[in-house]
């Protein structure tokens, strides 16, 4: 092989990898940083992003992680089932509170599940945000919802 | 996850931005009630240096709105008020508010006052959809008042509050000033000292 051409090769799959980027990128991160795979350390164009999003959602500093839940957002690559398992696992209001907001933005089939799961678990504040989801995304499941959990009717009146 | 910070009790907190220009009874009761309906723990006046959208009438300083916000909260333990954007060199957005308190304070729930008009400009502010997401909003309402659709999907954190109608504005205070009216009642009476000491709304528009 000559050495030109083995450059022309390289030069090839670059810019494969750009266009496999561009096409599959939020979905190689998406997928990376929630754990269940790890190609897209191998593709070029999503490794920037994963670097950027993977140091702000696993940073011990709870803004640095709450910007990262809303980069997952503007970037259309939220996983819902990781951000179920980080409401539960993070402590400060603010940051339960945007992933309930984000998960009501983008409004997965198991939210109303994750809902019943945890409302018991959660303070005041984030149990009147849920029953203004539940309302918001769930209307004909209200009344359930509402007697299940003994929810208070002025929240769901008011709000 | 590296480390997660444990924060068990955290403070419902109100944040209240505006000119302030100047800070009158109209503000001063809805917050004292809207911090009883939502019970905040304590609500931060914070005005703003130069307002990125509007115009500020008669270009009084910050450091003069500042310190009329401070004489009018002056006793109440629950109202605070903030320098954050007064003291900031960048335009004053509030994302960059929110998230400096946040910072400093991982566990406040914050809750930002809004009246009506400006919270349904809210699309025109830097990072809208961040903010929206990052706190939640409870807005002065008038009876009739309705919010745009485009917010719907954030309702989850947006509030409604039950607050008087108070037909009292900055603006009003400025023209009673400028023409020689009087403003008793219309703020608290140490503001009205520190206007008419430091010469304050009295020039040409």
């Amino acid at each position: 092989m000559t050495y030109r051409r083995r450059e022309l090769i390289i030069v090839f799959i670059f810019c494969i990898n750009i266009c496999i980027g561009f096409v599959l990128g939020k979905f190689l991160v998406a997928k990376t940083v929630s754990g269940s795979s790890a190609i897209s350390f191998f593709i070029a164009r999503p490794l920037y992003a994963y670097h950027v999003i993977n140091n702000k959602l696993y940073s011990s500093d709870p803004v640095e992680r709450l910007t990262g839940y809303c980069t997952l957002y503007d970037l259309r690559i939220v996983d819902d089932a990781f951000l179920y398992e980080r409401y539960k696992q993070e402590e400060n209001i603010a940051s339960k509170r945007i992933i309930l907001q984000i998960l009501a933005l983008q409004g997965g089939k198991d939210l109303f599940h994750f809902l019943d799961e945890v409302f018991e678990l959660s303070d005041t504040s984030l149990k009147k945000q849920m029953v203004t989801i539940v309302k918001q995304l769930y209307p004909h499941k209200l009344d359930s919802f509402a007697q299940k959990h003994k929810v208070d009717a002025q929240w769901i009146h008011t709000e | 996850m590296k480390q997660i910070r444990i924060c068990e009790a955290h403070l419902k907190v109100g944040l209240f931005g505006g000119t302030f220009n100047p800070i009158h009874i109209g503000h001063l009761i809805n917050a004292q009630f809207i911090r009883e309906e939502f019970n905040l723990d304590f609500i931060v006046f914070i005005p703003t240096k130069y307002p990125v959208h509007k115009e500020l009438e008669d270009n009084v300083e910050a450091k003069h709105r500042y310190q009329m916000v401070k004489l009018a909260i002056e006793g109440v333990e629950y109202f605070k008020v903030s320098r954050l954007e007064i003291d900031r060199e960048k335009p004053s957005y509030t994302i960059y508010t929110v998230e400096e308190i946040l910072q400093k304070n991982p566990n406040w729930e914050l809750f930002f006052i809004i009246g009506y008009d400006a919270f349904n400009e809210i699309n025109t502010w830097k990072e809208w959809k961040r903010l929206l997401m990052t706190i939640d909003f409870i807005i002065m309402k008038r009876p009739g008042d309705v919010l745009h659709r485009r917010f719907d999907k954030y309702m989850s954190r947006i509030h409604c509050a039950n607050n008087p109608v108070i037909d009292v504005s900055s603006s009003v205070i400025r023209d009673r000033i400028r023409s020689g009216k009087s403003i008793r009642y219309l703020l608290p009476e140490n503001v009205e000292q520190y206007i008419y000491k430091h010469r304050l709304y009295q020039g040409e528009r």
